[in-house]
């Protein structure tokens, strides 16, 4: 069990990394790459996700250093905004690369 | 955002879109439409013709201008909630309000010469230029913000506007002036603003408040 299976180059499916391949935060990570920042409820509508939901799997994220969430102050009230880390760039960027050599190569003739 | 592979960019698209999907910016257009048909009905006559056709303009599109403001900030906003949008993206909603600010510019001044005759061209056809006027000045603008936001409506909005004064002279020599001018406009306007208060319709029934939030 503690040996990786060989794959014959294709990148072992134990390095897929986990915390982004479930598809919440899949979403949520790809909509936070391509925006500075956005609060829960934009992102809760954006995903469709429930509010217990959201917040678990954020949290998710942010322990893996993903994303962060600042508090800021809209009107004297906290405010919730989440980004994207460098990290987590970093992180989907060779996710997506690793999910395309591996989705790809059974399809090569 | 050109490093973005595109299925990144349609989803950035999406996000965008969202912030539009309340119909304000619909009903913005639609009143500044409408209130071409009713300056022909409303008498502001001032001391000078100039000065007393540019008050309703500027009365009518500052009120549309701040209802626009008024339910993107008390409505929307408290609904979809908070984005910022990558420094590119914000490049282009400045380009956009500061194109915004000129459109109400030009359609008030485009006001003015139409209510006072000021520019007529004897020889050309008298349904031509309309129809080219109407294109250049409205349809052109409007399609370039409309394919730059990816906000498909705004190509309906711009014809329609656009179409206005062709159609109002195609009906000119059935109802005369300023009927002409009242139902063609006053009809566009209020069936952009219909189309809008649809869509804010549908954004309140899918966007409750939230109760509370983290």
């Amino acid at each position: 069990m503690g040996k990786k299976k060989d794959f014959s180059g294709i990148p072992a499916i134990d390095e897929i990394d986990k915390t982004i391949h479930e598809p919440a935060r899949l979403i949520l990570l790809s909509y936070l790459y391509v925006l500075d920042s956005a609060d829960y409820l934009y992102l809760k509508n954006l995903t469709e996700l429930t509010w217990g939901n959201l917040s678990s799997h954020l949290t998710k994220l942010e322990e893996a250093g993903y994303v962060e969430v600042k508090k800021e102050f809209v009107k004297k009230k906290p405010h919730s905004m989440v980004s994207i880390t460098e990290k987590g760039k970093t992180a989907l960027e060779q996710y997506r690369i690793r999910m395309k050599k591996l989705l790809k190569r059974p399809f090569d003739k | 955002m050109n490093d973005v592979p595109e299925d990144l960019k349609k989803l950035e698209k999406k996000a965008f879109r969202a912030t539009l999907d309340d119909g304000f910016l619909d009903i913005l257009f639609g009143m500044v439409i409408l209130g071409f048909g009713l300056n022909a009905v409303i008498p502001f006559k001032g001391a000078s013709i100039i000065g007393g056709s540019l008050i309703f303009p500027l009365f009518w599109n500052a009120i549309s201008v701040i209802i626009f403001f008024v339910g993107k900030k008390f409505i929307s906003i408290p609904r979809i909630g908070i984005v910022k949008f990558s420094p590119k993206r914000r490049v282009k909603k400045i380009r956009f309000k500061i194109f915004m600010v000129l459109m109400l510019i030009i359609n008030t001044i485009l006001l003015v010469i139409i209510l006072n005759n000021l520019f007529i061209i004897e020889d050309v056809n008298r349904y031509i230029f309309p129809l080219v006027f109407g294109l250049l000045i409205i349809t052109l603008p409007l399609s370039v913000v409309a394919y730059f936001l990816d906000f498909s409506r705004l190509f309906i909005i711009g014809l329609f506007g656009g179409l206005g004064f062709f159609l109002t002279e195609l009906l000119y020599p059935l109802v005369g002036e300023p009927l002409d001018f009242i139902l063609v406009f006053v009809s566009i306007g209020s069936a952009i603003i219909m189309g809008g208060m649809i869509i804010l319709i549908k954004f309140l029934k899918t966007h409750s408040l939230p109760a509370d939030m983290p």
